[in-house]
């Protein structure tokens, strides 16, 4: 059954969204509440329950209760709905290869949604699949849309200078790849991303919600993961861990 | 020698990171004595183009020494940082990068003492 507009489980997904969104920490008393919401929910509808449930865990920075829980929601119900908010989750704990994949099914599906098309970018983005996004941003015209977020705007930005620096295709998958492994290593969420065009190159600086030391050590571990990977040519690209701001 | 690598780094901790000022002084130190730390160890490849900082940064990148190549990148990483901490004002320098810019210093002088 899709979800009505202003139910109880869109009221949910906009608050657990906002949250996610804002890197809110949650009380504990938010926690529970949230999830007594989600278990009189998965009574009158299981898949939703276990969706909400996916997002709380995700909110939690617990991921493999988020996987659990959504990949229950979308055994019973494969909708667009649960889909999209699994690749959300996933995404926000930094799984990002896998989020990827699942959303493009949904976008298969939505071709003229501008909201599915973002979060698809946004994804594309971090899974390092910056040459997918400009085929995003042809669909973005051909919708015609005006008011692109200021968010979307800059991951179009970023990956074209990513796009230009003519890296082989699966350059930048690979290192997206590392850095995931490295943040799921460290239970550390992606923040922002920042690129500065310096004198010999890009830099590309990734803001998580790691600590200093934390941030430290993942540097560090990217920098020893490099240097085995003989197959990867970073001529002019730099590529560091930035800790919470 | 009036100064050394150490001095770079006692320095950059000695600074407040109460001021923004300061803290894009903190990083940009830190950095310089990370390079100075890498160049006692390494000779640059003069063959490299670029001046000395990407000479010695690209030697150690392109060494068949998986450690070396490690430190390379852990250098280069610093080296940004301090791009960004000299070069663009509008970008915010933090409490965290100017920490982290030290702490990743210290933990490169460890690496270098081992290598």
């Amino acid at each position: 059954m899709p979800a009505q507009p202003d139910s109880t489980l869109n009221k949910l997904i906009e608050r657990l969204s906002g949250y996610a969104k804002d890197h809110t920490k949650l009380s504990e008393f938010t926690v529970r509440h949230l999830k007594n919401e989600a278990n009189i929910l998965m009574k009158v509808n299981p898949a939703e329950g276990a969706m909400i449930k996916g997002m709380i865990a995700c909110l939690e920075g617990d991921l493999e209760e988020c996987e659990k829980q959504h990949e229950i929601s979308i055994k019973l119900n494969h909708d667009l709905i649960f889909v999209q908010n699994y690749a959300s989750s996933l995404s926000r704990l930094g799984k990002n290869k896998y989020a990827y994949q699942l959303i493009k099914q949904v976008l298969k599906d939505n071709k003229n949604s501008a909201e599915v098309i973002y979060i698809c970018i946004q994804i594309a983005f971090y899974a390092g699949c910056y040459s997918d996004i400009s085929n995003y941003q042809d669909m973005l015209k051909r919708l015609k849309i005006n008011d692109i977020p200021d968010e979307t705007v800059r991951y179009i930005s970023y990956a074209n200078v990513m796009t230009n620096m003519n890296f082989p295709d699966n350059v930048f998958p690979q290192i997206s790849s590392i850095l995931e492994s490295i943040r799921l290593d460290h239970h550390v969420e992606t923040k922002q991303s920042y690129l500065f065009s310096i004198e010999d190159g890009i830099f590309h600086w990734e803001e998580t919600t790691a600590d200093v030391d934390t941030t430290v050590t993942m540097n560090i571990e990217l920098a020893e993961e490099l240097a085995i990977r003989e197959d990867l040519k970073l001529d002019g690209y730099t590529i560091a861990f930035r800790a919470h701001q | 020698m009036p100064v050394n690598e150490n001095d770079f780094l006692d320095f950059a901790k000695s600074l407040s990171n109460e001021f923004e000022i300061n803290r894009r002084n903190i990083v940009s130190r830190a950095y310089y004595s990370a390079y100075h730390a890498s160049i006692i160890t390494y000779k640059p490849n003069q063959n490299i183009d670029g001046g000395s900082h990407k000479k010695l940064i690209d030697s150690l990148i392109s060494s068949p020494d998986r450690k070396d190549k490690a430190i390379g990148y852990i250098l280069d990483q610093l080296k940004n940082l301090r791009v960004v901490s000299d070069y663009f004002l509008d970008e915010k320098v933090s409490v965290n990068d100017s920490d982290l810019a030290i702490r990743q210093t210290e933990a490169l002088h460890k690496k270098l003492l081992g290598s």
